[in-house]
């Protein structure tokens, strides 16, 4: 098994993904209002990001898999939001 | 090679590594498709009931959430230090991760289970035929704790099967001696329970975060 992804890179990952969630949580805290979603989900979205990357090895994979991995991220922001776009702008006669 | 036993059509174990690695890629890709469903569920009710969805998480433990975040992303990087020490073939050290992994997978259900008993004690139930949404009969609520009971409950099966993954390869990491096929395999299941720990960064904004700025 190849070692691109060292031990030194590792824990720095799990310290930045320590890190993250302690600003996550201040950030909740601190009621944010309506940028609460995007802030929490901006947040999770580089954790993930980083869990993906170097505890996954997917830095050192090839193109295909990344290709696939994007191809599910994009379908899930598709539907996620097309839904809640269509639900938002219902005329209320149907609600 | 061939003392790997590396399927013949693959003519060597890297190709047929590759190849399996690959495979399991799609397998989670397609995991991630399923848990589309329901956070698509997820936005779609939570535009329909805000006030709903701001109640319901200010409802949940978020001590308990907070708590199992830093549970799981520990053991996804005590899982990925096992990956590593196998791929050394120090065999003990993988085992000993391993161990710890799955350690602490148990003490994240434990404290899940600890969350639901708490809300089933009050009637926070799936389905709102309770005394608990005649008091809290804000509209949507039921809705909220129901995709609660799902998505989580979806992830919780999710834990099971990756205890059962670390369980299976702890016992192989025990009995076999080192080799690379073995490694491969260590490989296989870290990537599933990465992808686990993956899905609980987003559910815990999204169940336990967010609740609307109010709490």
């Amino acid at each position: 098994m190849k070692h691109h992804v060292s031990g030194r890179a590792l824990v720095l990952t799990f310290v930045g993904l320590l890190l993250l969630t302690a600003i996550s949580w201040l950030t909740a805290e601190m009621h944010l209002g309506r940028a609460e979603m995007v802030v929490a989900l901006g947040i999770a979205s580089i954790k993930a990001g980083l869990v993906i990357l170097f505890f996954m090895h997917l830095i050192e994979e090839e193109v295909s898999t990344t290709l696939a991995l994007l191809a599910a991220l994009f379908f899930v922001l598709l539907l996620a939001t097309l839904v809640a776009a269509e639900v938002a702008t219902r005329s209320p006669v149907y609600v | 090679m061939s003392e790997l036993g590396a399927a013949h059509h693959y003519g060597t174990f890297e190709k047929e590594a590759h190849a399996t690695r690959f495979g399991l890629w799609i397998f989670l890709v397609s995991e991630i498709l399923l848990f589309a469903g329901l956070i698509t569920l997820y936005s779609g009710s939570r535009v329909m009931h805000p006030e709903a969805f701001a109640e319901g998480i200010g409802h949940n433990l978020r001590w308990v959430g907070s708590v199992n975040t830093l549970v799981l992303i520990t053991s996804s990087f005590t899982v990925a230090l096992a990956v590593r020490a196998a791929g050394s073939q120090q065999m003990r050290s993988t085992g000993w991760l391993l161990g710890v992994t799955a350690i602490l997978g148990f003490v994240f259900l434990g404290f899940k289970s600890f969350e639901y008993a708490e809300h089933l004690a009050e009637g926070a139930g799936p389905g709102g035929d309770t005394l608990f949404y005649v008091v809290h009969d804000t509209r949507g609520l039921p809705v909220f704790f129901s995709l609660y009971y799902l998505t989580t409950g979806a992830h919780a099966f999710h834990v099971i099967v990756g205890l059962i993954v670390i369980g299976v390869l702890l016992a192989k990491v025990v009995r076999q001696p080192p080799n690379p096929r073995l490694s491969h395999q260590v490989e296989l299941g870290a990537l599933y329970w990465h992808l686990v720990d993956v899905i609980w960064i987003f559910l815990w904004p999204l169940y336990y975060l967010t609740d609307g700025g109010g709490g």
